[in-house]
């Protein structure tokens, strides 16, 4: 167990923090850009799963970054401990750093009088941002390419955005904002198909 | 036009930490070795006359061009760097073109001289090889064609040979003794057989100072008299390596063979041998950090 | 020396699995957008409903905009929109009494209980004769009579200020305060500004620019920074740094090929409408302009194009880093928020991704013609800027300033 730890460590203090840092931005510019307090039910939704869910993006898509490097990857996969171990463990620990910020998001807007469910709101938010970081991530994987692995993401949000359910059907990432909860079923099967798919292929890549 | 480079009381520092101090050279056609353990200053003094760093103090003036200047440089330079490496989906011949546009040459130049290259760096059946698929000693063929393609008066070589095997490494040598014919070649390593084959001037650089400039054999002049040889036995090996610097050594059953480095005759076992580049080397990068070769007297 | 580089660099961007990625990107958002074009007919006499638009009578304007001011002045809780996202302000007592000052000098009407009174009149003669009631809850008042038009929109400019702008009183919401059904004349007047003024293909060009800057506001700096960072991926940096190439040259060449990549799809796929275009004109009989889409293509789309790429490339030379991939986005999502409010057009404004999402409306575009060339000037300006100082850092890089992965700084940073 200890080793694992090891490995988050490393990842917090070599990979992770500007990534975190971006987020605290992210979120940190909220109350400057639109509202968060007093919010109903749908301006609520769209504040999480239009922006807070990006931070979903940022935080997941470059966890193979360290090892862009070819001679670094060549070197760390010669090593006792899988690859795919390694990854996993920093997919687990960005994505607890994303939980607390979800959390603590969630609470300001609740502190600040806003009216919606507290639990289904949070865990649709995050099963977006297993979504968004996954696609990321998971295109990463499979082109060794982190610009594309944040290029698709982003198309698919603004392909939401532009066309809304009509194309994406139940894979249409923000249906709270409409009250229903469907598709984040599928969103969530999607998100933990794609972050295990990229972390395969991204080990079978030599 | 001037065909030497000068280079006058140069000073170069990354950040706080000096890489070069006070360095003064001049170097004419030919094969120009710099020799240094890893960290001396070798590949700084290349970059800076590469026009890849600029320099903090000094004149540096590369046939007659200030390095300031450095487009007018760039046009007389070819420059292979330690680890050559090119975008890896281009074919061994797009990435000569792309270089060789970059260089400034025109069509009917790179079409000829292009094909002419590959052939003398042996790499003429290779043209249609992505960059990716070629082996060590390849990609360094290859990087040695693209750094004369546009006929520079000035090639410069970091640490050409490493990571070569010894087919490989002699053929390049030889190659660049034929490149030298007509230009300055300036080749850094730290492999002393790789100048010893090859250059007839060398400098030694030692923590940025240049602590030998001259000829090789002035170089082995310096060692003569001072190297021995003697068949001892494994037990009296480490007392031998505390008092002098051993150059090498070869196990003969029992006993080894050693050869090292002593100012007067140690014993009477030991024999007097002919000095070599790699003595004369080791000779005086111990002098230079204010050791004596020989400590004590031994026995 | 340029053509050839030019030349090369359009190879390596036709081998890069991104700029395919990118293609893919723009043929989808067409086929999704506009896949399905159907030319519109011409308006006939009794249809049930010929839609709404904005009126353009400023009675109209000044009339329901003070309606809503008071209202929200009523409540106390003034709603806006600053990039598309709902935000409550609640006013401290000193912007109230600005705020309260503004609407004396429009309305006449001093401090809060003459405003009640105002409010509960109106409501009261809504319920007298309900049946009226077009609008419903959208209070109008009507202003002093000395009140101007410019004088209005000073006041409510002000407004919008103390609110923190995306307010009803801003630029956007004053036109959409006014929103009326059209007429069948007010239908027939734009369908005739649709085939003579822009001679069919310009409206549908428009449209078509509106669809496309969408996504040319950012997939440009995905293929900008992967082309940058191509060099330092595969270890290139210092073998280009040495040839004689200018700097100039390089990037450049860099830059015009990949805006030459980028457009070409865009011009291909306009030929699909285009040809929809032409073929509705010679049924109808209806004269098109054939370089309709050309030029909106280079007018509209080109300027966006130029920004997005330069900030890739300026960013990515400069950090060596994908951040222009995040300060590209961020500028995106601002732009395409805060114009959300109005995507009719007639309201460019210095959004970088100028909306104009109808076919019609030519007169608002007409309007809106030097705003949107002034925008579009200063974008390529700032595109040609950014190129500039673009080619300044590469060309310091090569000289061995300004690598911040270089051993300098490293040296530096260990000294702190």
């Amino acid at each position: 167990m200890e080793k694992y730890w090891q490995i988050e460590k490393v990842n917090f203090k070599y990979n992770a923090a500007l990534h975190i840092l971006v987020c605290i931005i992210i979120l940190g510019l909220a109350p400057v850009l639109m509202g968060v307090a007093n919010l109903g039910k749908q301006d609520s939704a769209k504040v999480l799963e239009m922006y807070v869910a990006l931070i979903g993006i940022v935080m997941l898509t470059p966890v193979f970054l360290p090892e862009q490097a070819k001679e670094i990857r060549d070197l760390t996969a010669s090593k006792y401990m899988k690859s795919a171990y390694v990854y996993a463990v920093r997919f687990v620990g960005n994505s607890a750093a994303l939980a607390v910020f979800l959390i603590l998001f969630v609470a300001m807007l609740k502190n600040n009088h806003c009216e919606f469910p507290v639990i289904p709101y949070f865990l649709g938010t995050y099963v977006e941002m297993l979504f968004m970081g996954g696609l990321g991530l998971f295109f990463y994987g499979l082109c060794d390419n982190l610009v594309i692995g944040y290029m698709m993401p982003i198309m698919y949000y603004i392909a939401a955005i532009g066309s809304g359910s009509k194309f994406l059907k139940f894979f249409y990432p923000f249906s709270m904002v409409r009250g229903s909860y469907t598709e984040k079923w599928a969103l969530a099967a999607a998100g933990i198909l794609f972050i295990i798919g990229g972390i395969a292929l991204r080990c079978r890549r030599k | 036009m001037s065909t030497t480079i000068k280079i006058r009381n140069l000073n170069q520092y990354y950040g706080k930490k000096q890489a070069l101090k006070d360095v003064n050279l001049t170097i004419e056609t030919g094969m120009f070795g710099l020799l240094g353990r890893n960290g001396a200053g070798k590949t700084t003094l290349m970059k800076v006359l590469s026009t890849l760093l600029p320099k903090s103090e000094g004149d540096v003036t590369v046939c007659g061009r200030n390095v300031e200047q450095a487009q007018s440089v760039r046009k007389i330079v070819g420059y292979l760097p330690q680890e050559f490496s090119m975008y890896p989906n281009m074919t061994v011949y797009e990435a000569m073109d792309y270089l060789g546009v970059l260089s400034g040459l025109k069509k009917s130049q790179r079409k000829q001289r292009i094909p002419q290259l590959l052939h003398r760096v042996n790499l003429q059946d290779d043209t249609r090889k992505k960059v990716k698929a070629l082996s060590g000693g390849m990609k360094r063929r290859l990087g040695i064609a693209q750094a004369i393609l546009h006929n520079p008066k000035v090639l410069i070589v970091d640490e050409p040979t490493a990571g070569l095997d010894p087919e490989e490494r002699v053929r390049f040598r030889n190659l660049l003794c034929e490149i030298a014919e007509k230009r300055i070649v300036i080749l850094s390593t730290h492999i002393v057989g790789d100048i010893e084959a090859t250059c007839e001037n060398i400098a030694v650089l030692d923590e940025g100072e240049m602590i030998y400039r001259g000829t090789v054999g002035g170089l082995i002049q310096m060692a003569e008299g001072k190297v021995y040889s003697a068949e001892i036995s494994k037990r009296e090996l480490e007392l031998l390596k505390k008092n002098y610097i051993v150059t090498s050594m070869l196990t003969l059953g029992n006993n080894v063979m050693v050869r090292f480095l002593a100012e007067e005759p140690p014993f009477a076992s030991a024999q007097l041998c002919e000095a070599g580049v790699e003595d004369a080397y080791m000779y005086l990068m111990q002098a230079e950090r204010g050791e004596s070769a020989c400590l004590d007297s031994y026995l | 020396m340029f053509g050839q580089l030019f030349i090369k660099e359009i190879r390596q961007t036709v081998k890069s699995l991104i700029y395919w990625l990118v293609v893919l990107v723009l043929v989808l958002d067409f086929s999704s957008q506009l896949g399905k074009l159907e030319i519109m007919p011409e308006p006939k006499k009794g249809q049930e409903e010929y839609g709404v638009h904005y009126s353009k009578d400023k009675d109209v304007i000044i009339e329901s905009t003070l309606g809503a001011l008071l209202e929200e002045y009523y409540r106390e809780s003034y709603s806006t929109y600053p990039i598309g996202f709902y935000k409550s302000v609640t006013l401290s007592d000193m912007e109230t009494r600005k705020l309260e000052e503004i609407i004396k000098e429009a309305t006449g009407l001093d401090g809060r209980e003459e405003v009640d009174r105002a409010i509960d009149d109106w409501y009261a003669g809504q319920e007298q004769d309900s049946e009226q009631m077009v609008m419903a809850g959208s209070m109008k008042y009507k202003p002093t009579d000395e009140l101007s038009y410019d004088k209005f929109v000073e006041l409510m400019e002000e407004a919008d200020d103390i609110l923190g702008g995306g307010s009803k009183y801003g630029a956007a919401k004053r036109k959409q305060n006014a929103v009326v059904p059209m007429t069948y004349e007010d239908a027939l007047e734009e369908y005739q500004a649709l085939i003579k003024k822009d001679k069919l293909s310009g409206g549908y060009a428009r449209l078509f620019s509106d669809y496309m800057v969408i996504f040319l506001g950012i997939v440009p700096v995905f293929l900008a920074v992967t082309r940058i960072l191509r060099d330092r991926r595969a270890q290139v940096q210092e073998l280009i740094y040495t040839r004689k190439s200018s700097s100039i040259v390089i990037v450049g060449s860099r830059f015009l090929a990949m805006l030459v990549m980028l457009l070409i799809p865009v011009l291909v796929i306009s030929v699909i409408p285009l040809a929809q275009c032409i073929e509705y004109g010679s049924t109808a009989g209806v004269t098109v302009d054939f370089f309709a889409f050309v030029k909106y293509c280079f007018g509209w789309l080109v300027p966006t194009i130029m920004t997005a790429l330069a900030v890739g490339m300026f960013l990515t030379e400069l950090t060596d880093t994908a951040l222009a991939v995040l300060v590209q986005g961020a500028w995106w999502f601002v732009s395409v928020f805060s114009s959300m409010q109005d995507i009719r057009g007639g309201m460019y404004g210095w959004n970088l991704i100028p909306r104009h999402n109808t076919e019609l409306n030519w007169s608002e575009y007409h309007d809106g013609f030097s705003q949107l060339m002034a925008n579009r000037i200063f974008y390529v300006a700032l595109a040609l800027v950014l190129v500039a100082l673009t080619i300044v850092i590469y060309s310091q890089k090569r000289k061995g300033r300004m690598q911040i992965r270089g051993k300098i700084l490293a040296n530096r940073e260990s000294k702190l």
